[in-house]
This record gives C-alpha cells, structure tokens and sequence, in this order.
C-alpha cells in the first residue's frame, strides 16, 4: 500500500482542491476525462517500461478523431465498432511508423516522436482540408457513448469508461502473464542483457510504440465521442503532457524496467480528478498546463533519487 | 598419445566445430578464418593478448556478432546463428565478463528472462519459481528467488547467469573472462562448476590471458594473435612460457634493467605525513627514480596516492617538490605544479570511452595546441601526440579512432599518452598493467623505464610484485597505513617483500 501513497496523494490533492468532487455530478465528469487519460497512458506505460517515451500520442489523438469525424461526414450510418476500428487502426500505422524510426533506424525516441509530434498533426490538417468536424457530423449514438452505459445511483459508468477499465484489464493481463509483456520490463531495465537473452530490441521497441499508438488512436475516438466535434489544431493537443505526468504520478520508473499498472490506474483517476477540480475551480487550462508541467518535474526528480525500487512480479 | 588425440580430432565431428570465422569492424580484420573445435567433455582455452580476437570469436559462436564466412556446427550439423536467440535454442551460451542483470526483476525471472516456461497461453509462474529454486540449489546457492535481484554481488549475479545458461540445458558453454571480477573462492566455485559440466559431457571453451587458470582447468589450448588462430596445443603437453611466447610472437624483455644509480637531486619528498588511510609515511623520490610500493590490499597504497594527487588531504606533515613545499587542494592544482596520477580504473576514471584518441589524449593540456586567440590547431596535436604513441608502439587504426574500440593495452598506452604530455615531474601509477595482457604490459615497463631515464620521478604502486621488483629502484613496503621497510631493488626479494607487507617473519 505503501508504494500507492504518490498517487494516491494526488486523489487527495484533488478532492482537497475541492469538496465538491464528491458530488454525483462532479464524479460523472471525472468519469468523461478518465477512460480518455487512462487509455492513452496505457500505452504510453509501455513505452516508458521499455525505456522509451512517446511525445506524439496528442497528436495521434488529433489525427484519428478526425479521420473518424472524416469517415462519419462521408458515411453517417457506419457502425461504430467500424469507426473505432478505424480509429485504433489510424493509431496502429502512426505508432508503427514511431517504431520503425526507434527501433530499425536506431534514432532517439524522444527526437523522433517530437518529430512525429509535428508531422502527425500536420497530417491531420491536411486531411481535414481546413474544415473542422462538427457536431452535426458525429452521430448521437456516437456521443452517447460518452454519457450512457451502465447506471450506477446517480453515477453513470459511462462505455467509455468501460472500454479503457477492459483496456486496462488487458494491459494487465500482458504485462503480467505473457513472455513479450515481460521482455518489455526486461529489456528496459538492462537493453544488453536483454539481448543477451535472446530478446530482441527491434520486437520490443516495434511492440510498445505501436501499442502506444493503437491506444492513442482510441484515445481519438474517445475524444470525438466525449466532445462531439473536433479540429485538427485542437483535438488532443497537450494530452501527451497529462499522460506522460499520469505515468510519472504512477511511479513508473523513467529510466525503463519497472512500473504497475494497478498505480497507474490510481494516478489516472487522480489526474482526472485534478483536471476536473481545476475546471470547475475556473482555473484557466494555461494554469493547468503549468501544474501538470511542474508536477511531472516533481517526479521526475522523485525517481532520480529514488533508491533502486523493490518492485516483484 | 598425441597424434592419438589428433588424428581423432580430425575424424570426429561431436561438439561445436567452428571453421574459417572472420570478422571486421570498420574495415579492420578482428578475426581472420578461425578455426576451433571445443569437443563434448573437454575445456578449451581461448587465449592470446588483448585484441587478439578471443572475445569477438565468442561472441560469434554466441550469436551476438555474425561472421562474414565459415560455418559453425555442432555433433555435425549446420547451425544458423543469426542472433543471440538461435544460438541460446541450440543450447549454446556464452557467460559474459560483466554479468548484466534485471534489478527490478525477481531471481527467479532473471534466469529465466527470455525462456519463462509457458502453461497454455500463460506463463507459469509456479513453475518460473520452482526451476530457479532448483537450479539454485544445483548450484549451491540460497538466494531467495522471489526477491528483487537489484542488491546482488557481482558473483550472485554471474550465478543467475549461469543458472539462466542451465535452464536452456546448454551443451556448449563459454566463459569469457568470467573470473576478472571473482574472488578466489568464488573463482574456485566457478572451476568445481565447470568441471562438473566437462563431466557431463559439455563442451567448454573459456577466454583468458590468464596462465594460471589456463594450466589449472583447460586440457586444448588455441592461441590467436592479430585475429588469427596461431597454434593448438594440448595443455598437458606444453609449458606456460611456450604458450606466452605464441602469444606475444616475440620475445619478451622482462628481465631487470636496473642501472646503477648515481646520486641525483631529489625530486619529491614526504616527510612524516599521516592523512586518511595512511600513517607516518616518510620517503623520498630522486629524479629519474622509480620508486615503487607494495603491500596487500588495503594498506594504505592508493590513499596515500590519493593525497599526493590532492583528492584527499594529509592532515599532517610534509610534502616538497623540486625543493618546494607543495600543498594542493585539488588534483587540477596537482597537475599544475606537475604531479600526475594514472588512475587504476582506466575507462572510469582515465579515459573518455566515446571520444576519439586525438581528444583523449590533449585533454588535459588543451591550451598547449591552441593559438593566441585559442582556437585549437589539429595539426600542432597531431605532430606533438603521434611520436608519443609511437614510442609506446600503440596500436591503433587512425588518431579519430574512439579509445572504446582500443584493446586494454593500448587504453592504458593512451592514458600515459595523455599524462606524459604534461611532462610531469612526479608520475604516480597505480596499478599500470591491470588487466593489461603480457605484450602491452612489457610496452608500458620499457615506457616507464623510459620515462625515468628522461629524470622523471616516478611512484609505482602496484599489486604484480613481479612488476614492482623489476622496475623499481626501490621499493616500499606498506602494511596498515604505514612504510613498514624500503629495500633497494639489489636486496629486495619476494619474499622479503611478502614478508613485510604481511607482518611474517621479516
């Protein structure tokens, strides 16, 4: 329990920020940021056990909520597994192509999804043509994902939530129960004796960068649901600053190796909750960019002086 | 006997039979059409000096590096190592110098990273932790294997190597200077391991430059030089000196060249200085001397070089330089007033491992090759550093050349490089050949030697008694901090060395 105590604060911060988060209301909007957070960190977990980062998941989220907004507009009556297919896939090209120059090309993550931060935004203005993607475009039962699913007194789990509580489940079950799951945690602790192993960089690399697309690029469907419209200068921009802070918060080691997806959850709803007290409060998002910015500083000197953790499978 | 054993070598195609490796890197030839063969139940050693290619051919019967022609076979079958991986499967293994482990993994999935035994879609955790248990205990050890491997000895963590290699049921085992970071009764343990695998029936190859270790636990020899394989020879067969003397491909002066000295001036002098670790050290250092110390670990040697360098400082007495009293604060203002240190840990603390070795080794003195407006000139470091590392006959492919790729010996040629460039007038080594194989070794003694005849005062300190008895004109013996005698190197005997550093009969 000990080991919770970080994000766990962070829950605390929120509700202590304000009282009102108690309320039914109050929950129902944490629960419309969370599977959104918690989605993408997901991946972005991934990404950080291998030793890597990943800057570009805020733009992947713009390009895949609007080529779904694009494929709705063409198509009002697609069915929406389809559209999130199309989504998930959207990610899945993008994070392979993040992959591809991490692990053939041998290049810096953190330059390379920098750049990719960029080009996959750009991209996602080029395919919107200028235009933007409004509500009229995206089907109610669409947006409905956001604010129906199952009841709960006056808290609504909503499908989106549910979705990233079965993501997460998944995630959980890979990290823990499977041999490339595993290698993550192996290789980004000691690349070298990974390779001594017989784990090869190139999988392990390829994998979680795709991964982290994949689930960005859900991440863009959700976003499209929850807000109902998207533009392509606006839709995810910044989120890659909450997620990699959702990640820091989890206590998950920078340097690669070692993180749980049981905290990362915990600093997810903690995130959320934080996102939703400072909207309320009125606080500008400038100022919540500053105090995500300085809480992820915070834990990033936190895990620098951290002795070697004890964490065990 | 011996063409017994020859002429059957030829015929049997049992164990891993590697033929016509080669390799480069960067246009250099690393091993040029090696041929080995390490038979089932027999230990084969992989010796040769430093950059001989005895570690790069390992690594290509491990998989880690490909050879650009040859094969490999084993029991008579082809094998295809493409990577670490196919050679792990086909139960090859390599144990490296340096074990790496997981430190946030448990025991139990450190050794088995990269092979967890699956149930169904699963892994079996269970299972995970009752192996390892087992193959701990098959190797005598009571780690725990639930706990997190990240506050384990190096020798703990060659363990989970080992044990990790078992779990493949490896037929074919290399160890590659496993035994640098061991200590004795470790390296003890590690024998009693591999001569229970030569009784079941494993092949075995271990890389060393080590004679001892060669002669205690080998029965075929393979030495390489420059890449290529030199001779085989059977252990019981050949002596250590022939096998040095393949080797180095030359002969080697290692015989004492100790002129007689003439009185000369005093260059250094330590009078009565007590300081951390080191008590009352009174000696002196005339011009052109080496003056070396010995004693066992933990004598006060390196401190004492230590605060000489101005790492740490004496709390009392005196030191004088030149005539003068020479007090420094820190090792920037030891180097000014001319006294210099070549550390032990040579890619820790001696050398910048990425950098080329033009940079390396005008580091120190930058200012000397810039013009007045200091802007460095390429060619005033080229000519001043060339005829240095000549001198030394360092090998190297060009000055550009990152000091990384350099074997040991000529890493430790760089480093003096580097110090001799300032013209020091106070030398301290500290342990200067170790880990340096016996070619370069002898390089670096000519070089010293050298460097004391151009009047160069020099402190030795060094753990090869061998190496302190030949260079030095005199040597002092420290045993808990103090100099319990100095002998001039006429009477100074081994064992009269031993006996003082260790407080036996003097």
């Amino acid at each position: 329990m000990k080991r919770f105590i970080v994000p766990l604060l962070v829950i605390v911060a929120a509700y202590a920020l304000l009282p009102r988060l108690f309320t039914a209301d109050s929950t129902n909007s944490i629960l419309l940021w969370l599977p959104l957070v918690l989605t993408v960190a997901l991946g972005e977990f991934l990404v950080v056990v291998a030793g890597g980062i990943d800057i570009s998941v805020g733009s992947i989220m713009g390009f895949s909520s609007m080529t779904v907004g694009i494929v709705f507009k063409a198509n009002p009556s697609m069915p929406l597994p389809l559209a999130i297919l199309v989504a998930v896939v959207c990610g899945l090209i993008l994070g392979l192509i993040n992959g591809a120059l991490v692990a053939r090309a041998k290049l810096p993550p953190l330059i390379v999804t920098i750049g990719t931060l960029a080009t996959f935004r750009g991209l996602a203005f080029l395919i919107a043509k200028g235009e933007t993607i409004t509500g009229s475009y995206v089907p109610d039962s669409f947006t409905k994902l956001s604010n129906h699913g199952i009841p709960l007194g006056e808290v609504t789990l909503n499908w989106l939530a549910i979705t990233s509580i079965l993501c997460t489940a998944a995630f959980l079950w890979f990290t823990t129960n499977t041999a490339l799951g595993r290698s993550i945690f192996a290789f980004g602790g000691q690349p070298e004796g990974a390779l001594r192993r017989g784990i090869a960089a190139t999988r392990i690399q390829t994998t979680v960068y795709a991964l982290s697309g994949a689930m960005a690029g859900l991440g863009g469907a959700m976003y499209l649901s929850r807000f109902g419209q998207a533009q392509p200068g606006s839709a995810g921009s910044g989120f890659e600053l909450t997620v990699i802070a959702t990640v820091a918060i989890a206590g998950t080691k920078l340097t690669g190796g070692a993180g749980s997806i049981g905290k990362l959850v915990v600093a997810a709803i903690g995130v959320s909750a934080l996102n939703v007290a400072l909207s309320i409060q009125g606080i500008s998002d400038d100022w919540q960019t500053l105090v995500y910015g300085s809480v992820l500083l915070v834990m990033v000197c936190a895990d620098s002086f951290r002795r070697r953790s004890e964490v065990v499978v | 006997m011996v063409e017994e054993v020859e002429s059957n070598g030829l015929a049997d195609q049992t164990g891993l039979i590697a033929s016509g490796i080669s390799l480069s890197f960067g246009g250099q030839k690393v091993l040029d059409s090696v041929d080995i063969h390490l038979e089932p139940g027999r230990v084969h050693a992989i010796t040769g000096e430093n950059g001989a290619g005895k570690s790069s051919l390992a690594k290509v019967i491990a998989g880690i590096y490909r050879s650009e022609s040859g094969s490999i076979s084993f029991n008579g079958a082809n094998l295809n190592l493409k990577d670490p991986r196919s050679a792990l499967t086909q139960g090859i293994t390599l144990i490296h110098q340096e074990p790496l482990i997981f430190p946030d993994l448990s025991i139990g999935e450190n050794i088995f990273a990269g092979n967890l035994p699956k149930r169904g879609p699963k892994i079996d955790w269970d299972l995970v932790f009752q192996r390892s248990r087992a193959l701990l205990d098959k190797l005598g050890s009571n780690l725990d294997v639930r706990t997190s491997a990240g506050t384990l000895s190096i020798a703990d963590q060659q363990m989970l190597e080992i044990a990790a290699a078992m779990s493949y049921e490896a037929k074919v085992w290399i160890f590659d200077e496993t035994t640098a970071p061991l200590t004795p009764t470790e390296v003890a343990r590690l024998f009693g391991l591999i001569n229970e695998l030569k009784q079941q029936e494993c092949a075995i190859g271990i890389v060393t430059h080590h004679m001892d270790e060669v002669f205690t636990i080998s029965d075929d020899i393979t030495v390489l030089r420059n890449g290529k394989k030199v001779v085989q020879l059977l252990t019981q067969n050949t002596t250590k000196n022939e096998v040095v003397s393949h080797m180095v491909g030359r002969e080697l002066d290692n015989q004492t060249q100790c002129a007689e000295r003439t009185d000369q001036e005093i260059a250094f002098q330590i009078q009565n200085a007590t300081g951390p670790g080191f008590q009352a050290v009174d000696f002196t250092i005339q011009r052109g001397e080496i003056f070396g110390i010995a004693g066992l670990v933990g004598a006060g040697r390196t401190e004492l070089a230590r605060a000489i360098f101005g790492i740490t400082k004496p709390t009392s007495g005196q030191l004088k330089l030149d005539g003068q009293p020479y007090e420094v604060n820190n090792p920037g203002e030891a180097i000014k007033a001319g006294v210099v240190l070549v550390p032990e840990d040579r890619r820790g603390a001696g050398l910048c491992i990425e950098q080329s070795i033009l940079d390396n080794t005008t580091l120190p003195g930058l200012n000397r090759f810039a013009s007045k407006i200091g802007i460095l000139s390429r060619n005033k470091a080229i000519t001043t550093v060339l005829p240095k590392l000549d001198d030394l006959a360092t090998k190297y492919q060009s000055l550009d050349q990152p000091v990384g790729q350099l074997s040991g010996g000529n890493q430790q040629k760089v480093v003096l490089t580097k110090w001799l460039l300032e013209e020091p007038k106070l030398l301290i080594l500290d342990e200067p050949t170790r880990g340096v194989d016996i070619g370069a070794k002898a390089d670096v003694h000519r070089q010293i030697r050298h460097l004391a005849s151009q009047g160069v005062a020099i402190l030795l300190i060094s753990s090869d008694l061998p190496e302190v008895l030949s260079l030095s004109d005199r040597i002092g013996v420290m045993r808990k901090g103090e100099i319990v005698g100095t002998l001039a190197a006429a009477e100074a005997t081994e064992a009269l060395v031993v006996s003082l550093a260790s407080g036996g009969q003097g």
